[in-house]
């Protein structure tokens, strides 16, 4: 499954929109950056959206002029086991 | 939660620690601010705990034992403090960059020139580089007691004397060690050591500080109200209150102080003994997971209580993902602010996931560390 990584440049970014999805009722997840995506982002926490809900992401982002880096699409590399979406 | 990212902060702290904090945050005055007693009581907690540490450290004069907010602040001081324009600094690959930043910027504000040792695929360095990089302009070695990514130790005896026989400043960053290790500045040569107080130390976020040898001059590096001498246009000259400007985190040194009692009364040579058995025991079961790579030298005879690692190609962010979401055990992933030490070890595009043991983990929370991972390396694509 793809899943969709939204990065930032810091935690604060991140936490504002994490703040702004929530309001909006768009399922996201608070998860570490992947080294993989994020090249000078390192250490980084990113923002965890399924394929559903990242055109409303999007949306959310659009209509509040949400800071953020790059969105990165990213298949997963662990068998399903669990997506907890919080 | 099983809290195994005791390398970034010891987050349980010991019950007289939680204490001392609470009481200090009714009580304390503003230290150096007046002479009643909510000052004076704020004055005495900080000048205690400015003599236990140092000490604790075997810094010679307790007013050149400063207190900071964390080691970066202290090796800014430290750095920026003593090194000037065209002088030359020795440094190693192990660095965190609390070390390295301070050292770019002076290499591109000042001119200042730096060499690296560099560290092998273990992440061990060969000393007599050291020596080898000394030029006539050098001024400092500045290097880490260990590496927050492997665990790996430097011998500062050797690397004080080497800075002892040439007469360069020797600063160590002790942010992984002290309070774990026992540390004498006189017997390793130390000039200036910085350290923090949230990590081993057992001690609250925001305290820190850094122990000055000698009679060395260390520059400024803020300025303003000191409570002392306050028709001065400039910081004044003298120990401590030269690097100190503003007011101290008080309530955060109440509860360093009470952390550095409970590091004497245990023992940190318990302490330590606990969490290098709860390394060994999770090094000892991982290493042979298939899939499982461990990053370190894990033949010397001492290190910290860490032990990082990769499963498979698996992408560390997601590994530590994983650990947290279905297994609940906080671990940290990522570069973990050490670059040169990941491109050592060949880390730079995967990351790694380091596991740190505290005083507070137990071998069953060990036990479960180990299950995961090995369920993990199962699971991985």
């Amino acid at each position: 499954m793809t899943r969709y990584y939204i990065l930032f440049e810091n935690y604060d970014q991140g936490l504002a929109l994490h703040d702004l999805l929530d309001s909006a009722g768009v399922a996201n997840r608070i998860a570490p950056a992947p080294a993989a995506a994020r090249g000078r982002l390192c250490c980084g926490m990113s923002l965890l959206v399924t394929p559903d809900d990242i055109e409303a992401a999007k949306e959310v982002i659009s209509k509040n002029n949400a800071v953020y880096h790059s969105i990165v699409p990213m298949e997963d590399q662990l068998k399903a086991r669990r997506d907890r979406y919080c | 939660m099983i809290y195994l990212d005791n390398a970034a902060t010891t987050m349980r702290k010991p019950d007289c620690v939680v204490k001392a904090v609470t009481e200090a945050l009714t009580t304390l005055g503003n230290a150096s601010r007046g002479a009643h007693e909510g000052a004076l009581s704020s004055n005495r907690v900080i000048y205690r705990a400015r003599k236990s540490l140092a000490a604790f450290f075997g810094c010679q004069k307790p007013s050149q034992m400063i207190f900071t907010n964390n080691s970066t602040e202290a090796l800014n001081i430290a750095i920026s403090g003593t090194i000037d324009a065209g002088q030359h600094v020795i440094t190693t690959c192990l660095e965190h960059n609390s070390v390295l930043r301070p050292l770019y910027r002076l290499r591109d504000e000042r001119g200042v020139k730096l060499d690296f040792v560099h560290a092998d695929r273990k992440g061990c360095v060969d000393y007599a580089d050291f020596e080898r990089l000394i030029r006539p302009e050098t001024r400092a070695i500045v290097c880490t007691h260990a590496s927050n990514l492997t665990g790996n130790m430097l011998d500062l005896a050797i690397i004080g004397q080497i800075a002892k026989d040439h007469g360069l400043l020797f600063i160590v960053d002790a942010s992984q060690t002290a309070g774990a290790f026992p540390i004498n500045m006189q017997e390793a040569g130390i000039s200036i050591l910085c350290f923090t107080g949230h990590k081993s130390m057992m001690g609250p976020q925001g305290t820190g500080g850094l122990c000055i040898n000698g009679d060395i001059s260390v520059r400024p590096f803020k300025v303003g109200g000191t409570g002392v001498q306050s028709f001065l246009t400039t910081q004044p000259e003298e120990y401590p209150t030269r690097l100190e400007a503003g007011t101290l985190n008080g309530h955060g040194i109440a509860g360093l102080a009470a952390a550095l009692g409970f590091l004497n009364e245990t023992g940190i040579d318990r302490i330590h003994a606990h969490e290098a058995a709860l390394a060994k025991q999770f090094y000892e079961a991982v290493r042979d997971i298939p899939g499982v790579k461990v990053y370190g030298d894990f033949e010397a005879e001492e290190r910290c209580p860490i032990v990082t690692l990769n499963i498979g190609d698996l992408d560390s962010a997601i590994a530590a993902d994983e650990l947290f979401c279905s297994y609940d055990i906080a671990v940290r992933a990522g570069a973990h602010c050490a670059p040169l030490m990941h491109r050592a070890l060949g880390t730079e595009e995967q990351g790694a996931v380091r596991f740190s043991f505290g005083y507070f983990n137990t071998t069953e929370e060990c036990d479960a560390a180990v299950e995961a991972v090995a369920a993990i390396a199962g699971t991985a694509i």
